[in-house]
């Protein structure tokens, strides 16, 4: 089976064997799992909020809120399931580039762990912050995400 | 597949972008003393996610240079090297023997500082004399980290306030030293629109 | 006593390169500079006989720093080492009263006779 590779501001969604795939700075991604279908999501956003509707070409993935909520929508439409039945992981949120983008990591983070929490999903594991980037591989078969920091040894979670 | 809308990426901007991308392989050889040439791979445009998905196929550890090019028409300029590769060009700009400089210091750094800074100042000559518009580059920055990352967090500020990038991707090779560098050059979409007005082009 | 050199250029290598380059010249290196602006400090506190000036740096730029250093003494020797090679940017620094003018990358030979021109040692 072939790894998913997401890019960024895109959601995908895979099962079994799987392994999605992406790397990471001031971007969150937030992954999500079901132990029963051993399937799970990843979004992959760069700002926290859409602040409003500029155009009519919108990447809803582009953005956490409404993004996250897009990738659970996209979930529940193929596999029947409750949110109390799902786990999430939370990665990246970096500094990486001092003078650009200044707090967006913090805010991206912040803004994941309060629409899990609105949305009643576990928040079971995370690994945010720093100011280097991240390389995520997120294993549907069992729901681990081994993670490494530039410069450091990958680690699971 | 994310969805493009193809922006166009006139054919004369194109042919300016290869004029100075040779440029920029003549004074990068003139530097390293060596015989690179850079080939362009593809001149694109294409949505946002699936750029940075295929950057994340191939993710190395790499040295960068990033370098905006402002003016009449700003770009971006990205210059990355494997990080083992980028001790090699420090040894190669210092004609030292391969294998002198082994750890990363400021000389390396700013070996990779410096190759991105004569390159692109290279690209905005060759514009500047062709197109007779106002383009210099600023100061580079450098970093150490995942080219995937690295690109997701230079072209930040684009995919903020657009869904499509324009790309100029390249490579070269200098076989005899095993190094492999790559190349980017990302003309901001108002850019390519007033390269492409400008008359007598 | 040898003449006294400041290089001011915001990469080491280059300033390295430099120094590899004019030391042979019997010139003494007194001070670097990683930006113009701290080129302007350097040259009030060593009054350097010459300064190799590039001109993209960060805080201030070189052609920025070029013209402070003539104000502050109009018989400055400033030799610009840029890899700019635009006819407004040659043009303005020799207008502003800029020695010469290297278009990066230099070839060594090249350095040192625009340094001994400069320097007015160039029959040496």
């Amino acid at each position: 089976m072939t790894d998913l590779i997401v890019g960024i501001a895109d959601i995908k969604i895979g099962q079994g064997e799987q392994i999605i795939k992406t790397s990471l700075g001031s971007c969150v991604a937030v992954c999500i799992y079901s132990k029963e279908y051993h399937a799970g999501a990843m979004i992959h956003y760069m700002l926290p909020s859409l602040e409003q509707e500029s155009s009519n070409n919108l990447k809803l993935a582009k953005y956490g809120n409404p993004g996250i909520l897009e990738m659970l929508k996209q979930f529940k439409s193929k596999f029947k399931i409750e949110n109390s039945e799902l786990v999430a992981k939370i990665f990246g949120g970096a500094k990486v580039l001092k003078n650009i983008t200044t707090n967006i990591g913090f805010c991206n983070e912040k803004i994941a762990r309060e629409i899990l929490h609105e949305q009643h999903i576990k928040i079971i594991a995370s690994k945010t912050g720093g100011e280097k980037g991240y390389k995520i591989d997120f294993n549907l078969s069992n729901g681990i995400v081994l993670c490494q920091v530039f410069g450091e040894n990958a680690a699971e979670y | 597949m994310n969805e493009s809308k193809n922006i166009k990426f006139n054919k004369t901007v194109q042919l300016i972008t290869k004029m100075s991308l040779d440029m920029a392989s003549v004074v990068f050889s003139k530097l390293t003393k060596t015989d690179a040439k850079i080939i362009i791979d593809k001149i694109y445009s294409d949505d946002i996610s699936n750029i940075s998905e295929n950057m994340n196929k191939n993710s190395k550890e790499v040295m960068a240079s990033l370098v905006n090019l402002v003016g009449d028409t700003p770009m971006k300029f990205l210059f990355m090297v494997p990080l083992n590769d980028s001790l090699k060009l420090t040894d190669l700009i210092l004609e030292k023997k391969i294998g002198t400089h082994n750890e990363f210091n400021m000389y390396v750094e700013s070996s990779v500082q410096e190759i991105g800074n004569i390159m692109a100042s290279a690209i905005c000559n060759v514009f500047v004399t062709t197109c007779k518009i106002k383009l210099v580059p600023a100061p580079p920055i450098v970093m150490k980290d995942f080219s995937s990352t690295i690109f997701q967090e230079y072209t930040f500020d684009l995919a903020m306030e657009q869904n499509e990038m324009l790309v100029v991707e390249s490579h070269f090779d200098l076989t005899n030293c095993g190094i492999n560098c790559s190349l980017f050059l990302l003309p901001y979409l108002e850019s390519n629109k007033i390269l492409s007005s400008i008359e007598g082009l | 006593m040898s003449k006294s050199i400041l290089i001011a250029d915001d990469a080491p290598i280059i300033r390295l390169m430099l120094k590899d380059i004019i030391t042979p010249l019997g010139y003494q290196i007194v001070a670097e500079a990683a930006n113009g602006e701290e080129a302007i400090q350097k040259y009030k506190e060593f009054k350097p006989d010459l300064v190799t000036m590039d001109i993209i740096m960060p805080i201030k730029n070189g052609i920025e720093a070029l013209s402070e250093i003539l104000k502050l003494n109009p018989k400055a020797k400033v030799l610009m080492i840029s890899a700019i090679d635009q006819k407004e940017y040659l043009t303005k620094a020799i207008k502003i009263g800029a020695t010469d003018y290297i278009v990066k990358p230099f070839e060594e030979a090249k350095v040192q006779i625009a340094i001994k021109k400069a320097l007015g040692d160039h029959k040496l």
